[in-house]
């Protein structure tokens, strides 16, 4: 992978991600960071990406909405978007899914649980 | 109040911790270091559904840039104000996460707020509160809850 964008309101859980990624082997990785899901859309628009992780709570343009734009978008709509959240649950996550997520990981996210979710897309 | 609400309150506050900087949280023991209110950082976030409440997180700026530095694995004295109130609302914001999905039944749907600083550093809440005092690393810190749904059985 060479560019990963990463959007989150908050810088503390970008950084958390940012050193997960670096743990499970995608530290080579360009990664951009986004304050919300507008910003990220700019990022995506601007320069081809190959995984987007995204949180769904975030001022401006939440992740679901986020979601909804990359998976309309002609240009990008195979782009992976895998959503991190503190407001997953079951239902929640059959609807992310159905909105064409990749996957939904529920916070604190560990590297093991990252690593087990991007397997697909590293293999 | 029911023992399964302090269970999972304790629950979801010790899973963040020791997920995000591998700190392990205890209840309040005789000895727990004590801050003034000036040396603590309360963020709220805000419950809208399916019960209205609310959350505070009150933990002592000096904690908060030990967490910090595990996180970011920067030294305390290079972690900063803002990284400081940014890990507070970070905090709450994944604790609310992993107590409603504990708390509520089933797969029930839940919306949050965003995390804010609470500059008075009050909890002034218009719902019923319950409060629990927690220690990491002998640092005393506070959890309060508050939303009449949550104290109704």
């Amino acid at each position: 992978m060479n560019r990963i964008v990463i959007a989150d309101d908050s810088a503390t859980a970008r950084m958390f991600i940012r050193r997960c990624l670096e743990i499970v082997g995608l530290g080579e990785a360009t990664l951009v960071e986004a304050e919300h899901g507008r910003e990220a859309l700019s990022l995506l628009k601007e320069e081809d990406a190959d995984l987007l992780l995204t949180d769904l709570n975030m001022p401006v343009m939440d992740g679901a909405t986020l979601l909804k734009w990359v998976k309309s978008s002609p240009r990008l709509h195979d782009l992976p978007v895998l959503v991190i959240t503190s407001a997953g649950n079951p239902a929640k996550e059959q609807e992310l899914l159905s909105l064409g997520a990749f996957g939904v990981l529920n916070k604190p996210v560990s590297p093991a649980v990252l690593m087990d979710a991007l397997k697909p897309l590293l293999s | 109040m029911s023992e399964k609400l302090e269970r999972d309150i304790f629950s979801a506050l010790s899973t963040t911790l020791e997920n995000m900087a591998f700190m392990e949280v205890e209840l309040e023991a005789e000895g727990a270091q004590t801050y003034p209110a000036e040396e603590i950082l309360v963020s709220r976030l805000l419950i809208h559904d399916p019960i209205q409440g609310e959350l505070y997180l009150g933990m002592p700026k000096l904690l908060l840039r030990k967490i910090a530095s595990s996180v970011y694995i920067m030294p305390e004295e290079e972690i900063s104000d803002q990284m400081v109130l940014d890990m507070v609302c970070e905090l709450i914001n994944t604790v609310a996460g992993l107590f409603l999905n504990a708390y509520l039944p089933g797969d029930q749907t839940y919306s949050l707020g965003l995390p804010e600083e609470i500059t008075d550093g009050q909890e002034d809440s218009p719902f019923e509160m319950k409060r629990w005092n927690y220690q990491v690393d002998n640092d005393l810190f506070s959890l309060v809850l508050a939303g009449d749904g949550f104290f109704d059985s």
